[in-house]
């Protein structure tokens, strides 16, 4: 649970929410969500593999990761969900375009029998200038596959799984929906109002802007933390996820940071427990983020002790990623592996 | 010219009458609305989008977004721009223009302005004390919905509109002023976040200037084309081309062969079938200027 002092940093973070967002719930009433309905598993694994550069060899570098944990996508509809958002010719904003078609090529080999790109972009409503310009569209057509703008897609209202926001229901969009494996593939991000943005808030790109507005004002307005939550664990669609850790962002994040290479593919199927060791790769104490302290109560393991590691070794990638001052609260101790 | 275009979009066109995003989804607001304002008068497509407009109205005298949706949308102010301007549903267009100036975004209570004022780096920097309008009831100002809010409030006849209207629109010009980004143009609507200018973009410094067409001459117009005529070059979308094209008519100059680049960019695109990006661009060469208020209004 959260410590006083981290508490005190949150608090301090909660002050600087954005104009354009309501203050977020300082915790969360403890019947936010229903014990019953969600299974936790006692323990987690994450996968941490290599990869140097955007280039052919990451095909391998995705088999292997689905290979470790025995993904079956054989007769599957898959959604990718990369994050893309704004383009940067120098920046490192969005998925990169060379791993999401080394995914689709992975998905493709094991069997699944159609794989989808789909992006609500949260930031730019000019999706044919971010598709094109950020490379996905001739990506896509080089690989022969879709993409699906989930802004307008069109969506069915199911109610929230858990009550962290006001929200009460959803409206999702039917692409994802009908999704037999949802892949949450993010990019290794900064957030400068969540902290980080990783596989559970990259999934705001699935709420539809035409409905949720743009920046996804609406989720903003509810509390991004809390909305993170909510979103997640109302998805009624297995997942799976894909960590574009090869060059991370770091600062002024999700648009502003700066490029970091961190030179690392994060692959696994719980959402919190990826995210965890991917906020650990940045520096970062998961359980200091909060929307990451709530998810991991009933819906999948944070603590390092929690996680087996498979792959490289986390301690060999973790690095210090910048941090803007008020997200210096989420920095943890140089890690060790030990905690 | 645009018979591709035109082409495109009539066989884009849903089954029950309205226009969805894209090929294969859902009627919304937006796109039927849009849609409505591109073709000609007289074209049953067109009329067919009118009534599907006139058949989902809300009693409350908004629009959803689909029929999927049971909430009032921004796009409502689409419809009634698309009404008013064809003469059609006078009595919805009053409906639509009355729920229109009743939705406001929130007001914030005195400890945060407090709070706000007593922060090192604020989080966003604008006068909060001016609303325009949301994405969603209750929520924060944006460029974009406020412009299209403003536009079809300024379409309606002054005679017709709701008597609280003139106080709206004036509170939410000076909005979209006080939201110019440093340099010019706009953003979605913040100028400077956490202490960091925000950079503008064409299609929402469009909107703004279009909806502020009818405010005599002031810097912030001048800097905002300043702004487009950078960034439209280089955006180089159907988004951007059409709603500059429909900026600059709106204030009385020349499109500058925008329209053409945007031909040109729907050969090579299809402007990804975005239903939207199609409209506007048809609307950006009509004669009857959907987006420009009359100069004597």
């Amino acid at each position: 649970m959260t410590d006083r002092r981290t508490f005190v940093k949150a608090m301090a973070a909660a002050a600087i929410a954005p104009a354009f967002a309501r203050c977020e719930l300082a915790e969360a009433p403890a019947e936010s969500w229903t014990a019953a309905a969600f299974v936790k598993k006692e323990r987690s694994a994450v996968a941490i593999l290599a990869a140097d550069a955007y280039d052919g060899r990451l095909v391998e570098v995705v088999r292997r990761g689905l290979d470790l944990f025995g993904v079956d996508v054989r007769d599957k509809r898959i959604v990718l969900k990369p994050n893309l958002v704004e383009f940067d010719p120098d920046g490192a904003v969005n998925t990169n375009p060379a791993l999401i078609a080394a995914a689709i090529e992975a998905f493709r080999s094991g069997g699944a029998r159609d794989v989808v790109v789909a992006e609500g972009p949260g930031h730019r409503r000019d999706t044919e200038y971010i598709v094109t310009t950020s490379g996905l569209s001739d990506t896509l057509r080089d690989v022969e596959a879709r993409y699906v703008d989930l802004n307008g897609d069109a969506v069915r209202k199911v109610p929230a799984a858990s009550a962290f926001s006001s929200l009460g229901s959803l409206y999702l969009p039917d692409t994802v929906l009908g999704a037999d494996l949802l892949v949450s593939m993010p990019k290794l991000k900064t957030h400068h109002w969540a902290g980080a943005t990783l596989s559970l808030k990259n999934l705001f790109g699935i709420m539809p802007g035409s409905i949720y507005g743009w920046p996804k004002n609406v989720l903003h307005w509810a509390g991004i933390d809390s909305c993170i939550v909510d979103i997640n664990s109302t998805l009624p669609v297995p997942r799976f996820n894909i960590v574009d850790g090869i060059v991370g962002m770091e600062g002024n994040g999700p648009i502003q940071g700066v490029p970091r290479k961190s030179g690392v593919v994060v692959f696994g199927p719980d959402p919190v427990a990826v995210d965890a060791t991917a906020a650990r790769l940045m520096g970062m104490e998961p359980l200091r983020l909060r929307y990451l302290a709530e998810a991991n109560r009933f819906m999948g393991n944070a603590p390092y002790d929690l996680i087996d590691q498979r792959g490289e070794s986390l301690v060999r990638f973790a690095q210090d990623y910048e941090l803007i001052a008020e997200m210096e609260f989420l920095r943890s101790e140089p890690f060790t592996g030990s905690g | 010219m645009n018979e591709r275009l035109r082409a495109r979009l009539v066989a884009l066109r849903n089954p029950d009458g309205g226009w969805g995003t894209t090929a294969d989804r859902p009627s919304n607001t937006e796109a039927t609305a849009l849609a409505a304002l591109a073709l000609d008068p007289g074209v049953e497509d067109r009329d067919q989008g009118l009534e599907w407009l006139l058949g989902h109205q809300r009693p409350d005298g908004s629009w959803p977004w689909t029929e999927e949706v049971d909430a009032s949308s921004w796009a409502t102010s689409q419809a009634v721009l698309a009404l008013a301007h064809v003469g059609w549903g006078t009595d919805a267009v009053a409906r639509g223009a009355e729920w229109l100036v009743g939705e406001k975004g929130p007001s914030f209570p005195w400890w945060y302005r407090v709070r706000e004022w007593l922060t090192p780096r604020r989080a966003a920097e604008a006068d909060i004390n001016l609303t325009g309008w949301p994405w969603a009831a209750g929520t924060f100002s944006w460029i974009e919905p406020t412009a299209f809010a403003l536009l079809a409030l300024k379409t309606v006849s002054p005679g017709r509109r709701p008597h609280r209207s003139e106080a709206r629109i004036r509170e939410a010009e000076r909005m979209i002023l006080d939201r110019e980004c440093p340099g010019g143009g706009w953003n979605y609507g913040n100028k400077r976040v956490l202490g960091v200018d925000e950079v503008p973009y064409p299609d929402t410094t469009a909107l703004a200037l279009i909806a502020t067409q009818d405010l005599p001459a002031h810097p912030a117009r001048d800097r905002g084309l300043s702004a487009l005529d950078r960034l439209v070059p280089t955006t180089g979308s159907g988004l951007a081309l059409s709603l500059a094209a429909l900026c600059r008519r709106a204030l009385g100059l020349e499109t500058g062969g925008l329209l053409e680049q945007a031909l040109s960019r729907f050969d090579e695109t299809g402007f990804l079938d975005d239903i939207r990006v199609i409209a506007l661009t048809l609307i950006a060469g009509r004669d009857d200027a959907p987006f420009t208020l009359p100069s004597d209004d």
